[in-house]
């Protein structure tokens, strides 16, 4: 939960993001080696640690699906690596489907909408688990959302790449 | 709180004594030197001059630069474009110099023998520095040089050694297009988005950057390494080459024509059609060309400069509506066709009030006050890797490790393991780039890590440890972690030029060793002694229990020898007192430390910490 005490957040999965950005910029302003560009060698190595740990949490905290595989993590929740076959045909027709309208630059919008609003829709589901503590099922979860998050990645490249 | 607890920054001395600090533009086609003087960043002239030429020519027995260069055939320029780089990676046709091509490494001959580009960059540092030595009559404490977004570990690394031959204390590498930020960020303090338009004489950079809450922060950052004002200039004397029908020509008559082609470009910055006549050979020749045949003919390389700011919107999430300001740095972003694209690319009017050749210095000289703890100004930077790092997996595969366009300073460690039965070494191959097959990447370095147990395939693990710090240098480790035997390498990038050879230059030059002394001098070293011997009895009065007797007694003694010596004026000694203090409240510095962070994360040695 190192990350959660540096920020002073309390260790959830719904937490704040302006109060994470906004702690973020205290501390980097804090401990960015910039301050210690003429400090001693063991200071400015102390500076680099700190700043490097602070960016790492930041990174982890304001993502979604980071923030989660991290509670996880730190709740020892083994990520377990099976998918259901019902999602796992699910996965193979969107990127089939893909494949398919590779140039539609409209088909390919709309199902990027889609994963938009399905992708939302499980978020909260899995805000949920956590709060109910059911961290078992939270982590079940998390190979849809992770394929989820990965295609909607994937779809904004092919996106860019046709514009 | 499980950070490291260092001192407040900047108040654990005495007020500073004057520390001299300066900002660098190590320029392709010109260079400049910046400072600030009341308050105020301002460019530093020569006397006459306030653009360097980044031109080196060497004489038997000394080196000219700039402007001191008389008319002469042997000089060297653009020396930037091959800083950094090896022989294979750049096209050797039509240079402007003559190098030994039987080595992997780019030498260029000259009239004191073959010279690498580290070198040759050294000489132009050198005049800089001496520029701002002679205006201020003083030595200078430390300077922050400027590169452009786009360079790669290889291209950085030999700008901080070009700086190190030329006795220059680097505070900083900063970004180009970050510095003219900064330098905007003066009167503008608005918050908002901004972009970064950036094309100098050779390289191309676009960054996207954020200015909330005091805090500069780099969203992406994109560009060509190779695209620059020159390609409109060659655009331009093709056109000349074309319109006059000249053939048979040598490297002479291009560079000269390179200079008729780039006066051309000049002056159709205020003319919507220009027929120039001059003299070429003892033959007149002219040649005429409008604007709009110019842009006819430019658009192709203005397209790319937008698909580069495309991809930085891409990266940086944002749509073009969402900029609230464009700045254009760069002599080249003078050209009207370049600000007529990218303000109707962006919508809105640019901001160009400052001299677009020297905004980049000004913003470093900013930052270099800032970095000497001069500044009560407290804006903070917060910049991004350019590329992405990774290392070379099975079947010429990269596995990034640290994504391009991530916050630095940033380590990440990622464990890899064994694909034999019984192996015992691993080639650790370090790369940087976007592509996903290791050879289509620029490779930074390459290392074995030895002594695996023999164990089944996919049982030992290795750590891979990658730490980029704030001028965005890597270092990369790697360790052993099955039996617990620790096998530690520590690589920096290489550029062709290895450490040895670095360390010869530096011995070689003698002139070096001076300056070298110059600002280590003895008061710089007391300052230093007397900032530690605070912290350290402050770090004993607050934490005093948790050292044991002994440990008490080795800290004691070695401050009241610190303290000794500090009288004594002898600055190896006082270095030498610092060290030993610094190693004896090592262990107390971890002790300090939260006991939750101290399992993850013992003492500075990063790879200890667990990611």
């Amino acid at each position: 939960m190192k990350f959660f005490e540096i920020f002073e957040i309390k260790p959830s999965f719904k937490i704040c993001q302006n109060n994470l950005k906004k702690k973020f910029l205290e501390l980097q302003k804090k401990y960015h080696p910039d301050n210690y560009a003429s400090a001693s060698d063991h200071e400015k190595t102390l500076a680099l640690l700190n700043s490097s740990m602070i960016n790492d949490g930041f990174e982890i905290l304001k993502d979604d699906l980071k923030r989660a595989e991290y509670l996880l993590k730190c709740n020892k929740i083994e990520q377990n690596n099976r998918t259901n076959p019902e999602f796992l045909i699910k996965q193979m027709e969107y990127e089939d489907y893909l494949e398919e309208n590779a140039h539609h630059l409209n088909k390919i919008e709309m199902l990027h909408k889609e994963i938009v609003q399905i992708l939302e829709c499980e978020i909260e589901k899995l805000a949920i688990l956590f709060n109910q503590k059911n961290l078992v099922e939270a982590s079940n979860k998390m190979n849809e959302l992770i394929f989820l998050s990965k295609f909607k990645t994937k779809l904004k490249h092919r996106m860019h790449q046709i514009i | 709180m499980a950070l490291l607890q260092i001192s407040e920054p900047g108040k654990s001395t005495e007020p500073h004594q004057r520390r001299l600090s300066i900002g660098i533009d190590l320029g392709t086609t010109n260079s400049l030197v910046a400072s600030v003087i009341s308050g105020m960043p301002t460019i530093i002239s020569d006397g006459e001059h306030r653009l360097i030429p980044s031109k080196v020519l060497y004489q038997k027995n000394d080196v000219l630069v700039g402007h001191d260069i008389p008319e002469h055939k042997n000089i060297i320029s653009s020396i930037k474009r091959y800083l950094g780089k090896k022989l294979k990676d750049i096209d050797t046709h039509a240079l402007p110099f003559k190098i030994d091509k039987e080595r992997e490494d780019i030498f260029i001959q000259t009239q004191q023998g073959l010279k690498n580009p580290v070198e040759i960059s050294s000489e132009i540092l050198k005049k800089l520095k001496q520029i701002a030595t002679e205006r201020f009559q003083d030595d200078i404490f430390g300077a922050v040089i400027t590169v452009p977004a786009y360079f790669d570990e290889g291209q950085r690394q030999a700008t901080k050694d070009a700086a190190q031959l030329a006795g220059i204390n680097v505070l900083r590498l900063i970004n180009e297009p970050t510095a003219a930020a900064l330098a905007y960020g003066l009167d503008t303090k608005k918050e908002g988005v901004y972009a970064i338009y950036d094309l100098g004489g050779g390289t191309f950079d676009i960054s996207i950057l954020r200015f909330s809450k005091g805090v500069f922060e780099v969203l992406s950052t994109n560009g060509d390494a190779s695209l620059g004002g020159d390609d409109f200039d060659q655009i331009i004397k093709h056109e000349i080459i074309k319109q006059n029908s000249l053939i048979h020509l040598n490297s002479e008559d291009h560079e000269k024509l390179n200079n008729i082609a780039k006066m051309i470009k000049e002056k159709l910055t205020k003319n919507d059609h220009l027929s120039e006549q001059f003299n070429f050979k003892n033959h007149n020749l002219s040649v005429s060309i409008s604007s709009k045949t110019f842009e006819n003919l430019t658009i192709n390389l203005i397209d790319k400069t937008v698909q580069c700011v495309k991809n930085a919107l891409f990266d940086a999430d944002l749509n073009v509506t969402d900029i609230d300001g464009v700045v254009m740095v760069g002599g080249s972003t003078r050209m009207p066709v370049i600000q007529k694209y990218i303000r109707q690319f962006f919508k809105q009017s640019l901001l160009n009030d400052l001299n677009p050749d020297e905004v980049v210095a000004l913003g470093a000289a900013r930052q270099a006050q800032a970095l000497s703890g001069q500044s009560d100004d407290d804006t903070l930077l917060l910049d991004v890797t350019p590329l992405s790092l990774g290392i070379e997996t099975m079947g010429d595969l990269v596995e990034k490790i640290i994504p391009r366009n991530s916050t630095i300073p940033i380590a990440k460690a990622q464990e890899f393991t064994t694909y034999k039965d019984g192996q015992t070494m691993m080639k650790i191959h370090v790369v940087q780039g976007e592509r996903e097959k290791v050879s289509e990447n620029r490779s930074l370095a390459e290392f074995i890590l030895k002594d695996i147990p023999p164990l089944p395939a996919g049982a030992a693990k290795v750590r891979v440890i990658f730490q980029v710090d704030a001028d965005s240098m890597l270092t990369v480790s790697a360790e052993e972690l099955t039996t617990g035997n620790k096998t530690k390498v520590e690589v920096k990038p290489s550029y062709g030029i290895d450490d040895k050879s670095i360390r010869k230059m530096l011995e070689d030059s003698f002139m070096n060793a001076n300056m070298d002394k110059e600002f280590r001098s003895l008061a710089e070293i007391v300052v230093e002694a007397n900032q530690i011997i605070e912290l350290t009895e402050k770090a004993v009065t607050e934490d005093g229990h948790l050292l044991d007797e002994n440990e008490n007694h080795v800290i004691q003694k070695s401050l009241l020898d610190l303290k000794k010596q500090i009288n004594l004026n002898d600055p190896q000694k006082i270095k030498e007192a610092i060290d030993k203090l610094n190693n004896a409240s090592t262990s107390f510095a971890e002790k300090r430390m939260d006991h939750s962070v101290q399992s993850a994360l013992s003492g500075k040695n990063i790879n200890n910490i667990d990611y």
